[in-house]
C-alpha cells in the first residue's frame, strides 16, 4: 500500500465505538446536570484525576537490600547500539576516546537471572549519551522490550531531562533510508511491519539514555549518573507487560570536553528577521542563539464546517536542521533529540534552539551551518507527503553560514 | 466553530456539547493513536470534556479552542497510560456491555497500527487531521524541528516498509 492510499484510509470518517460515545454522553450529560443545578464548578474534583507522583530515586543501599548484586565488569570496547545508531566511524572512536568525551564504565548489576552493564558515555557541555547492555532477558519474536520506571540522578539530581529506548537495531541509511544497524536492507513481517532487532548476536539488548541541560553549560562533565531501572517487560502501544520483578542501579563517571566549535557571526537569515548570533557546533550537539524579534502571525484554516477560520501563532527563526561538510556532503536533518528552542527569558528577544544528533559529526569537518527555509505554508518540503514520491530523496534549500 | 465556542465559554452547555460533538472523529483518531484500548481512549476522551469545560474560560482566543483541546486530549491520554502503568490488571474481563464496532473500523485500525510507533501520534496530526507543524509543535509540547524530524522520519519508515513488501512479494 502505498503512502498516500494509507493516509486516506485513517482520513475516512470512521463509525466510533459505543463505549467512547456512551462515556463522552455522561459527560456531557454531568455537565448539562450540574448547570441546571447551579453548581458550574461541582465537578472540579469528584472525577477520578490520575495521580501520578514519581516514585522516589532509592539510594544504593535500597537496590542492595532488594536483591541487586553490583558486580565490576570489565567494559571498554564501544557499544554495538551507540556504535551503530551514532554511525561512529573508527577514526571518530579514536578521536572520541582522545579527547576524553567518551568515557567507559565497569560497572554491572544481575537481579532476577538479568544483568545490566554500564557500557559506556558521550558527552559534551549540553547531553550525554549513556548505553547500557541487558543480558539474560529472553525477548519473543514480535515484542517490544521496556522497563517498567527508570530513574536517573545526576550527582544527587533528579531534576534531570532525558530521554530513553530500548535499541531497535533501525538506523538511518544513506540517501534517506532506514536500514539495520549492520548495513542489510529491512524486513516486514506478514502484516508489513518492519520487524525490529533488539536482540544483537551475543543475545544481549542494548539500552540508551540521552541526558539533556542544554541551558548550563559544562553541566554533565565529569558528573557521577545513577541510573536505577525497575522491573522488566514488554510494552504494546500503550501497557506495560510486566515479566520480571528486579531492581539494577548502576553507576557511571561521565567524560567530556571542550571540543566545540564557536562561531560568532551577526548574520542575518536570507530575509527573515532572524539574526545567528552564535552557533556551539560540538561532535554530538549544536546549539544556536538569535536575535528574533517576537511577532505574532495569523493563518487561515477551514473548519469542520467548510467556514474560514485564523489561527494566531508566535513566530519561529529558521531551525538549524545540520551541516555541509568541506566535501559538499549535506548531513541533515541531524535532529535526533532530546532537543529545546524558545525565548532565553519573557522579556528577551535572544531566542535559542539546541538539541542533540543523531550521528556524531566532526565539527573541523563541517563548512557551513544550514537552516531550513520555511515555505508558505509552515512546512519544509522535505516532509511533503501528497503522493509525490520524488520529494523524499530530494534535498531542500538552505540558509548557510559558513563555518570559518 | 467560532459562535460554538464562545456560546460555550458563556457556559451553554448544548453549545458546548455541539462543539465536543463534531470534534468526536478527531479524538477518537487522536486518542487511539495513542492508547490501544477503546475503553481507554473513551476514559480520555470523557476526562477531555469535562476539563475542557472546567477551562474554558482560560482559553483567551477562540481560534486556539482546536489546538487548545488536542493538547488537553494528548494528556488525558498519556495520564490514562500512567494510571494502566499503576494497575496493571491479572486478568483482563472484557466489558459485556458495548457492542463491537463492527468490521468498519478494522482496516483503519490496522492501518493505524502500521504507521510506526515512534512517529504515529505526529503522523496522524499532520497528515490525517491536517494541523500545522506549528499547532503539533503547541499541542505535544515539542519543538519544531523534532515534529519535522519525526514526519520524516515516519515517512522514511513508510517507504522502507513499502519497499521491503515489495521485495517480499517478488522473492
Amino acid at each position: 500500500m502505498k503512502d498516500e492510499q494509507l493516509m486516506d484510509i485513517l482520513r475516512k470518517e470512521i463509525e466510533i465505538p459505543d463505549i467512547v460515545t456512551e462515556k463522552a454522553d455522561q459527560a456531557l450529560d454531568q455537565i448539562r446536570r450540574e448547570m441546571r443545578e447551579q453548581e458550574p464548578m461541582a465537578f472540579s474534583g469528584r472525577r477520578a484525576k490520575g495521580a501520578g507522583k514519581k516514585y522516589a530515586v532509592l539510594a544504593a543501599v535500597a537496590a542492595l537490600a532488594a536483591g541487586t548484586v553490583s558486580v565490576y565488569a570489565a567494559y571498554s570496547s564501544w557499544s554495538r547500539g551507540m556504535q551503530e545508531e551514532l554511525h561512529v566511524s573508527e577514526e571518530q572512536q579514536r578521536k572520541l576516546e582522545e579527547n576524553g568525551m567518551t568515557s567507559f564504565a565497569a560497572s554491572a548489576a544481575v537481579d532476577a537471572g538479568v544483568t545490566i552493564t554500564a557500557q559506556q558515555s558521550i558527552t559534551d557541555h549540553y547531553y550525554s549519551y549513556l548505553a547500557f547492555q541487558v543480558d539474560g532477558y529472553q525477548l519473543e519474536e514480535g515484542e517490544t522490550p521496556a522497563f517498567e520506571n527508570v530513574t536517573v540522578t545526576v550527582d544527587g539530581e533528579t531534576e534531570v531531562s532525558w530521554g530513553g529506548h530500548f535499541y531497535d537495531g533501525i538506523v538511518d541509511g544513506e540517501e534517506g533510508t532506514l536500514v539495520y544497524g549492520d548495513g542489510t536492507s529491512l524486513d516486514t513481517d506478514s502484516d508489513g511491519v518492519l520487524i525490529p532487532r533488539y536482540v544483537g548476536e551475543d543475545g544481549s539488548m542494548e539500552y540508551h539514555i540521552v541526558l539533556a541541560r542544554s541551558m548550563e553549560r559544562g553541566f554533565f562533565t565529569g558528573k557521577r549518573v545513577q541510573v536505577e531501572f525497575e522491573n522488566l517487560g514488554t510494552v504494546t502501544k500503550d501497557s506495560y507487560q510486566p515479566d520480571i520483578q528486579g531492581r539494577w542501579l548502576l553507576e557511571m563517571e561521565l567524560g567530556g570536553a571542550d571540543t566545540s566549535r564557536l562561531i560568532n557571526t551577526k548574520e542575518t537569515l536570507g530575509d527573515t528577521d532572524a539574526v545567528v548570533t552564535s552557533v556551539e557546533l560540538s561532535p554530538v550537539s549544536i546549539r544556536v542563539l538569535y536575535d528574533f524579534p517576537r511577532k505574532l502571525l495569523t493563518e487561515e484554516f477551514e473548519d469542520e464546517d467548510g467556514r474560514l477560520q485564523s489561527y494566531t501563532y508566535s513566530a519561529e527563526p529558521p531551525m538549524a536542521v545540520g551541516v555541509r561538510l568541506k566535501d559538499g556532503t549535506c548531513l541533515a536533518p541531524l535532529y535526533g533529540g532530546p532537543g529545546t528552542q524558545g525565548y532565553l527569558d519573557t522579556s528577551s528577544e535572544q531566542y535559542v534552539l539546541a538539541y542533540a544528533f543523531a550521528q556524531v559529526i566532526d565539527p573541523d569537518q563541517a563548512a557551513a551551518i544550514l537552516f531550513e527555509k520555511l515555505e508558505e505554508d509552515g512546512g519544509t518540503g522535505y516532509e511533503n507527503l501528497q503522493g509525490d514520491e520524488t520529494t523524499s530523496h530530494e534535498e531542500p534549500d538552505y540558509y548557510e553560514i559558513a563555518v570559518k | 466553530m467560532k459562535e460554538l465556542v464562545n456560546r460555550a465559554k458563556r457556559g451553554d452547555p448544548d453549545a458546548f456539547a455541539s462543539l465536543m460533538q463534531s470534534q468526536m472523529q478527531t479524538m477518537y483518531k487522536t486518542a487511539r493513536s495513542i492508547l490501544s484500548q477503546d475503553a481507554d481512549a473513551a476514559d480520555a476522551i470523557s476526562d477531555t470534556i469535562l476539563s475542557c469545560w472546567e477551562h474554558l474560560g482560560s482559553l483567551q482566543n477562540e481560534e486556539y479552542f482546536r489546538a487548545w483541546m488536542m493538547r488537553i486530549l494528548v494528556n488525558q491520554c498519556y495520564a490514562q497510560i500512567r494510571k494502566n502503568k499503576r494497575t496493571v490488571p491479572e486478568e483482563v474481563i472484557p466489558d459485556q456491555g458495548y457492542r463491537d464496532p463492527g468490521f468498519e473500523n478494522i482496516e483503519w485500525k490496522e492501518t493505524l497500527d502500521s504507521l510506526p510507533e515512534k512517529y504515529r501520534l505526529v503522523m496522524v496530526l499532520y497528515y490525517v487531521e491536517g494541523f500545522s507543524v506549528r499547532q503539533i509543535s503547541q499541542i505535544l509540547g515539542l519543538p519544531g524541528g523534532t515534529v519535522k524530524s519525526k514526519l520524516a522520519r515516519g515517512r522514511r519508515y513508510l517507504t522502507e516498509a513499502f519497499a521491503a513488501g515489495e521485495r517480499r512479494s517478488e522473492g
